[in-house]
């Protein structure tokens, strides 16, 4: 009971990897185009909060920190171009629904 | 051995309910008499604009009872909820408004040591908080499920979400100038008299303030920017399906916001808490902790509803800009200001030597600055003290000098014989 | 009980995984959105529990501020009724969750089977200061030696002072990046004519180049 009271590595670890697989899961089932992107969201926060306890308990230097800054920018970038990307899809075929795109055409 | 970087002390559990009961019996008080003050002095300052009286009859000074009259009205009226509105986004909508603006009130210092939590980075803190305001907004306009509220939802997340790129390079460009991102630590470097405030450091400074203010009128939803609460238009824009205390979590928020980046603003420009001439510096150090706390804590709140009383007028004197020209503001002349700035203030910082040269600018600037605040202060006293249909009103008529307006004369009475 | 430390983590953590939870079982899109608000302020609160300030900030800002609102946005652009949720099949949820439920338990089985290097400097007293003796300081690796007096100073002056000087490449090609995108973003959504219903049609060079 006491090492669940005493917040360590472990923890946080165990809370990346459950949030990771979430996320996953969240990809793999959602048919919503915007679904899919919220999932991937969740998978980059998860590998943020890994990256971040990893420098907190084991290096304690700070490039977990200017890492996870690169990562949360690149998430916003990947999120404006996949929006992008699902606009011209739902121009095309006028729905969001990933698995009508199951045509190689057009 | 090594410090710790960005360590955060876990209190003990009596500091934690301190913490918790100052916040609940000094901040919510704050954020509530702010709110309910800034609608009365709304009414009033609009009613001077528009030559008339405003609020006059609930209280008998000027109707300063009309807003705890408003909460009680508010208070009783009927929750209603459209019947096709997402309840339970409609529900939590309101709160993912209220609580970024008051969770500001956090880092916001009032004075050397009136500061509930200084935080090392509190100016980035703040705009990560405020910058979660626009999502209640959206989920307002969204959830209740009516055209008109998505209208002004849509507009205000657009202009909202462009604006804060002008205003967050007009954070950073102070925060370069002092380098540091704490909040109080800037407004210490302002002490001394009127020359030592940020706006008049150089010019990218002085012209990074007026960005700065014209961003959170924009963020504020204040007139001109005020389209997406555009009262002729869409009745009440994104809050238009709301009512009651649901309401009053939109309207608190919103005055709040506006108490909050006016203190900002004086915070990262104006000079903090401290004044013109330097005396509360000098009670600062000579000792004198709590009386010159105490009377900073005074000076700021003075000064940001001065801003506030700006906003107000802004909002009353100038029409409203479209949609695009909003944008068009924004892209195409705050957002190559604010970099014009940003890069100007580095150069000069890095370039100008602290000597006989920096003190020239900074008294020509504070020469500036101050006539240009004098000639607005008189244009105010001239419209105060000018005759306008007859009536020399100013904010300060006791009201029972004002002339009721007589009966129009009726009939003639019908003569006897 | 613990201290505050312990309270703050299960909160976040409840809070998190009742994101994920609700993103998953959710069937309108604008619900999820809503949930991952919630996980993506938890995940902040994290980052500020962990000592990250700036970084936690930074995620309120982009992520949460921006990020959030962008897919909101994206959203209310592509809903043609809010209320049709597209139903995965039983088949496929079933397939999903034995896969993440295997991915979960072999990820948790090898972080808690792990030793993990925990480097002297990692080790924090009560008021968070590192206590190293200098065989501990000899015994460390030269790269992370001459970065020891960068520990000392506040720490996004750090941060700053590591994106320009050791990560300062990664930095030049982010800003890059960050141009393409821009670019791309806005070509990509570019205003067309209009989609038919019906699939198959309109394609080639009907649609508006503008």
């Amino acid at each position: 009971m006491s090492e669940l009271m005493r917040i360590g590595l472990n923890h946080y670890l165990v809370l990346g990897a459950v949030l990771f697989s979430a996320g996953l899961c969240t990809m793999m089932i959602k048919r919503n185009a915007i679904g899919i992107l919220v999932g991937v969201e969740l998978v980059l926060n998860s590998a943020c909060i890994n990256l971040l306890a990893f420098s907190r308990y084991c290096t304690g230097l700070l490039d977990g920190q200017v890492v996870a800054i690169f990562v949360i920018v690149l998430a916003a970038a990947e999120a404006a171009v996949a929006l992008a990307i699902f606009l011209s899809f739902y121009h095309r075929f006028a729905t969001v629904d990933v698995d009508r795109g199951d045509k190689l055409r057009g | 051995m090594i410090a710790h970087i960005d360590y955060i002390p876990f209190f003990s559990w009596p500091e934690w309910l301190e913490g918790l009961i100052v916040m609940i019996a000094v901040y919510l008080p704050f954020v509530c008499l702010v709110a309910m003050f800034g609608i009365w002095w709304e009414r009033k300052v609009s009613a001077d604009i528009q030559s008339r009286h405003g609020p006059m009859r609930t209280g008998r000074w000027h109707g300063w009872a009309q807003s705890p009259a408003d909460g009680l009205k508010l208070l009783a009226k009927e929750d209603l909820i459209p019947v096709a509105a997402d309840r339970p986004l409609f529900r939590l909508a309101p709160y993912l408004s209220f609580v970024p603006a008051f969770a500001a009130l956090v880092v916001l210092p009032f004075s050397a040591r009136f500061i509930f939590v200084d935080m090392p980075i509190s100016v980035v803190f703040l705009f990560g908080i405020l910058a979660l305001e626009v999502l209640g907004v959206i989920l307002a306009g969204w959830a209740s499920n009516s055209k008109w509220a998505l209208y002004g939802a849509m507009r205000e997340a657009c202009q909202i979400v462009s604006y804060e790129i002008p205003l967050g390079l007009s954070i950073l460009v102070p925060a370069l100038a002092a380098g540091t991102l704490s909040l109080a630590a800037i407004g210490e470097q302002q002490g001394g008299g009127l020359h030592q405030w940020l706006a008049f450091r150089n010019p990218f400074l002085f012209v990074s303030c007026f960005v700065f203010f014209i961003a959170t009128l924009a963020d504020c939803k204040r007139s001109p920017f005020d389209l997406p609460e555009s009262e002729s238009e869409l009745v009440a824009g994104y809050h238009v399906e709301y009512s009651g205390m649901r309401w009053v979590m939109f309207f608190f928020a919103e005055y709040a916001v506006m108490y909050i980046l006016s203190a900002v603003a004086c915070m990262l420009y104006l000079g903090a808490w401290y004044d013109p001439f330097g005396i509360v510096l000098w009670m600062e150090k000579a000792g004198y902790v709590w009386s010159s706390a105490v009377i900073g804590a005074g000076i700021i709140i003075v000064k940001a509803f001065t801003l506030v009383y700006v906003q107000m007028w802004l909002r009353w004197t100038l029409p409203r800009l479209r949609i695009d020209q909003v944008l068009s503001t924004c892209v195409k002349v705050l957002l190559p200001l604010a970099c014009v700035n940003l890069i100007g203030a580095a150069l000069w910082s890095w370039l100008v030597p602290a000597g006989w040269a920096q003190l020239a600018v900074q008294v020509l600037l504070t020469v500036i600055g101050t006539g240009g605040f004098l000639f607005f202060v008189g244009v105010l006293v001239r419209a105060m003290l000018s005759r306008r249909q007859g009536l020399r009103l100013t904010l300060l008529t006791p009201w029972h000098a004002i002339p009721v307006a007589e009966p129009p004369p009726g009939p003639e009475p019908a003569s006897n014989g | 009980m613990g201290n505050m430390e312990t309270v703050l983590f299960y909160g976040f953590a409840a809070t998190a995984l009742a994101g994920a939870a609700g993103v998953l079982l959710s069937r309108n899109i604008v619900r999820t959105a809503v949930w991952l608000l919630a996980t993506l302020a938890a995940a902040g609160g994290f980052y500020f529990l962990l000592g990250a300030s700036f970084v936690g900030a930074v995620q309120l800002i982009i992520y949460a501020g921006g990020t959030l609102v962008l897919i909101i946005f994206g959203v209310m652009l592509t809903a043609r009724d809010p209320r049709v949720s597209f139903e995965p099949r039983r088949i496929e949820i079933a397939a999903g969750a034995l896969v993440c439920l295997v991915l979960a338990g072999a990820l948790v089985w090898v972080f808690l089977g792990t030793r993990w290097y925990q480097s002297p400097i990692a080790q924090r007293d009560g008021q968070g200061i590192a206590r190293l003796t200098s065989a501990q300081i000899e015994a460390l690796a030269p790269g992370v030696k001459d970065r020891l007096t960068d520990l000392d100073a506040e720490g996004t002056a750090n941060i700053g002072r590591q994106l320009l000087s050791t990560y300062l490449v990664p930095f030049e090609v982010v800003s890059l990046l960050l141009l393409a995108v821009l670019i791309g973003a806005a070509y990509l959504a570019r205003p067309r004519v209009p989609a038919s219903p019906k699939i198959g049609s309109g394609a080639g060079p009907k649609e508006g180049r503008a």
